[in-house]
């Protein structure tokens, strides 16, 4: 967006670039352009910076700013600037990626704009060159294995009185808990345009919750000091915990797996498009897809990336197998439905 | 003090406030505990001792920048505040008007608008008048955010300023510069500075307002901590708090040093 | 005022006018553009955010008649008025004595202290204190007064208490500067005339302090009712403040129309007891109140 000071900017360019090896005498493609991306701090941010903020500079002097906040919050800035547009590319969830491409700020990208598009499984880009996956989480079932005596197989089996008062859950405000719910619909007896059987088993849980709770965080807060033993949380995040000594075991519940992506857009209107293009192929490579699945364990959609075998088991969702069983979810019948489903949520659980 | 007459009264209102301000301070001891805790949980008490997350705030730009404007934000948004306030709530509290009672809820009006719509319009507003987010679009929204409490503390301080002393100023012929100078600040002190204590932390600290109008290079501390906290809830979080509270402690001791605060407040 | 009004009545005007100009322009040019887009895209017949066109107040009967938004309403008023209530009644003795006592640079130093505390910290610390894991159960269960760890979390009563807690500051903080003011000779004076404690304190200190106690309920008040973030986060599944509902509609569900409608109802509510508070405080507390008699 800015033009940056060329001259200052390409003689430490050209600084860094020496000490790397390559000559630098000639000028990179983007030399001194700049683009906004929405983060979600933490982590993961760490490693976008690491795997595309890094290279984008060093190959293209791109310089990337990863300014902190929710979706929600950047789809509200981008729908109030539309002519001189708050981010260049936006990231966004199943919900808020329909949300843009209905108000008209994205703008669809083709393989021509960006190559690594040919290799992401095709059953992750629902709205095709709309938005772009870089990553897919799943909810699992979580149990701490140290006070939990009887480990539960399903979302419904939250509700054994054992756990009473140590269940956490996502409330429908968190894409988590809305597949949740669908998962648990669908199991018995329902369907996403059926939720009833979905509500009354939620309703049977009820007495368990600690709490429903829309943060992550919190949850991951929860369930590292052992204040809730049973949870239907990001399998990403459990691993992480795992990795920290919490005694956590992961279940694939019987309910399914079902998940939810992260997509990657180019706002229409953006003032550097060449550079936005070349962000959402970096993030979409195989490189940025491993790196993510090392660092939080969620899942790479791009389909040539192999894991390796220490962090394999752990990944989900991993392989075209996996991938290909998962039980789809309408998200536009969600993103139409979820106020009501919100509404009756508030009303059953007041 | 008043009915401070028997040992035994002495004792329990001593008591009384011992807990009061031991319970205030609870939360932050706790945080403060949990800062030095060697894990990458968030418990207390610590399970040793550690000042490693200290090290990691201080070396986290995303920190320290973002520290560094909400403190500069803070402190122009106060300052602002109190010279469009102290006039204002002057002119509400001293005359006896009809319409003016619709001012003052005016006035009063930006702390009861939802953070979030404040924040969505006020984005619009910027985008509409060309300064889009960053610091001036930060500044317009804790500006208009900080003056209520300024007003409403401010109104409250003057209903006790009695006018006499102005009017004997004024028959002794004093322009209004020099009552304002001379009789009505030294009297509203106290209230001056309640006043921008209530300004100054909730510029600090606002948070929902503020995640709209911040650009990647002007986020306010709490945006970055609210950011940060979404993926990652490790103890680097309670040294930044901690780290607050000691620059805090330091602020309001040296304001004492400085201006005796015994004598201010 | 008497004769001094009507000599200098003109002048007078155009003081007042340049004194409350500043502050009036400033909120009237900023808040303006928010409030009016607030108004206009509460009357939108739509349920989204991205397409929006017609005029229709289905929002507001909707807010106003469906008892989910009613009950609501209601229940985050009264909740509201108890922490209200609590933060003024525990704030005047500790203002009072915060603002005549000793060892006042320490107070304000533990009066200012919650305050810097960011929201999100100061939510994780209660986690650690009222857990089942948390301190309080430590402490309880080591004296034997509990056998095995009570939830302390998420309920109503945590979240009033942890509201309470986080605006207490501003109730103390608003007596204190307004008792420094007030003279102790009154005081005194009140004592050496052979009134007993109670008397001094019911008709003198009290209507001093009024205008402090006002202040900061009102401040307590309005904060109490739009707040949202805490409620969410230790309120647990049932507790639904009206604010966390506007913030559904607003960033979750991105029914802005919804979500503006019940935007105004709340700022309508809050100014409302603002205005009812300090007519029923009525204005002339404060000094005259007390002289004049």
């Amino acid at each position: 967006m800015l033009l940056f000071r060329p001259a200052a900017y390409a003689a430490a360019l050209c600084t860094f670039a020496f000490m790397h090896g390559p000559a630098c005498a000639q000028q990179k493609e983007f030399e001194g352009t700049k683009i906004v991306v929405n983060g979600f701090g933490g982590n993961l941010d760490d490693v976008l910076v690491d795997s595309v903020s890094k290279v984008l500079k060093d190959r293209y002097g791109i310089t990337v700013e990863i300014v902190p906040g929710s979706v929600a919050s950047a789809y509200a800035k981008l729908m109030t600037s539309r002519s001189n547009p708050a981010f260049d590319v936006l990231i966004t969830d199943d919900i808020t990626l329909r949300s843009a491409t209905k108000a008209g700020l994205i703008d669809e990208v083709s393989v021509a704009d960006v190559p690594n598009m040919a290799q992401l499984y095709p059953n992750f880009m629902p709205l095709g060159g709309y938005g772009l996956p870089f990553f897919a989480s799943v909810t699992a079932l979580t149990y701490n294995k140290e006070h939990v005596k009887t480990p539960p197989q399903a979302l419904s089996d939250l509700a054994n009185p054992e756990l009473k008062g140590r269940v956490g859950i996502f409330n429908l405000e968190s894409v988590g808990g809305v597949v949740s719910l669908i998962s648990l619909a669908e199991a018995n007896g329902g369907s996403i345009r059926n939720l009833d059987p979905g509500f009354a088993k939620l309703k049977e849980i009820a007495p368990n919750l600690a709490t429903a709770t829309s943060s992550p965080v919190e949850l991951y807060n929860l369930l590292q000091r052992g204040e809730i033993w049973a949870s239907s949380f990001w399998s990403g995040r459990v691993n992480a915990l795992i990795d920290q000594g919490v005694p956590l075991g992961i279940v694939v519940p019987k309910e399914g797996l079902r998940g939810n992506l992260d997509f990657v857009s180019l706002v229409k209107s953006t003032k550097a498009r060449g550079a936005a293009l070349k962000f959402m192929d970096q993030i979409t490579s195989a490189q940025t897809s491993l790196a993510i699945a090392r660092s939080v364990y969620f899942g790479p959609t791009n389909k040539t990336v192999t894991l390796p075998p220490d962090i394999e088991k752990r990944v989900l969702p991993y392989g075209a197998e996996m991938i290909a069983a998962m039980p789809p979810v309408d998200w536009d019948e969600v993103a139409g439905k979820r106020g009501s489903w919100i509404e009756r949520w508030n009303r059953e659980m007041r | 003090m008043l009915w401070q007459n028997n040992k035994r009264s002495i004792l329990t209102w001593g008591l009384f406030q011992a807990i009061a301000y031991f319970v205030l301070a609870l939360p932050s001891l706790v945080i403060i505990g949990a800062s030095f805790n060697p894990g990458s949980v968030l418990t207390f008490p610590p399970h040793g001792l550690t000042l490693a997350w200290y090290v990691r705030a201080v070396q986290t730009p995303a920190f320290t920048d973002s520290f560094l404007l909400s403190v500069e934000l803070a402190s122009i948004a106060t300052v602002l505040s109190l010279l469009a306030g102290t006039p204002a709530a002057y002119a509400l509290e001293r005359y006896r008007l009809p319409g003016l009672q619709s001012v003052q809820t005016l006035l009063l009006s930006p702390i009861v608008i939802p953070a979030i719509v404040l924040g969505i319009g006020l984005l619009m507003f910027c985008n509409l008048i060309g300064i889009g987010q960053g610091l001036a679009a930060l500044l317009l929204g804790h500006f208009v955010l900080t003056l209520p409490y300024v007003v409403r503390t401010l109104i409250s301080n003057f209903s006790l300023f009695d006018v006499v002393l102005e009017e004997a100023a004024q028959s002794l012929r004093a322009s209004r510069l020099v009552i304002w100078y001379r009789v009505i600040l030294p009297n509203i002190l106290p209230g001056l500075l309640s006043a921008a204590i209530f300004s100054f932390v909730t510029s600090f600290g606002n948070v929902a307002l503020s995640i709209f109008l911040v650009s990647g290079s002007t986020a306010t501390l709490p945006v970055q901590m609210f950011a940060s906290v979404e993926h990652s809830s490790d103890p680097t979080l309670a040294a930044v708090a901690s780290f607050v509270i000691f620059i805090t402690g330091i602020i309001v001791l040296g304001i004492d040093r400085l201006a005796g605060l015994q004598r201010l407040v | 005022m008497g004769r001094f009004a009507t000599r200098i009545a003109w002048s007078r005007n155009i003081y007042l006018l340049g004194l409350l100009t500043p502050a009036v322009a400033a909120v009237m040019l900023i808040l303006s553009i928010p409030v009016a887009w607030l108004v206009r895209i509460s009357l939108f017949p739509q349920d989204q955010s991205y397409d929006l066109s017609g005029w229709s107040a289905v929002h507001y009967m909707k807010a106003l008649t469906d008892d989910l938004y009613l009950e609501s309403l209601a229940r985050t008023t009264i909740y509201s008025l108890i922490v209200t209530l609590g933060t003024a009644i525990l704030g005047f003795p500790l203002g009072y004595a915060a603002a005549r006592g000793k060892m006042r640079r320490w107070k304000i130093f533990f009066i200012v202290l919650p305050l810097t505390l960011s929201l999100i910290v100061n939510i994780f610390g209660w986690i650690m204190i009222l857990g089942q894991n948390g301190l309080l159960n430590s402490v309880l269960l080591s004296l034997h007064l509990l056998d095995h760890p009570k939830q302390f979390l998420f309920g109503v009563g945590t979240v009033l208490v942890v509201l309470g807690h986080t605006y207490l500051p501003f109730q103390i903080l608003s007596v204190m500067s307004v008792v420094r003011q007030i003279d102790p000779m009154l005081e005194e004076a009140s004592a050496s005339l052979r009134g007993n404690r109670w008397v001094t304190f019911w008709r003198v200190i009290i209507p001093l302090a009024r205008p402090g106690i006002v202040a900061g309920c009102t401040i307590v008040f309005i904060l109490t009712i739009s707040a949202f973030i805490i409620p969410q986060l230790i309120g647990g599944a049932s507790v639904q403040m009206y604010a966390v509902l506007v913030f559904q509609q607003m960033m979750t569900v991105l029914n802005w129309p919804f979500g503006s409608a019940l935007s105004l109802i709340l700022l309508v509510v809050a100014l409302g007891f603002a205005a009812l508070l300090r007519a029923a405080a009525g204005r002339s507390g404060g000094l005259r109140s007390v002289v004049a008699k």
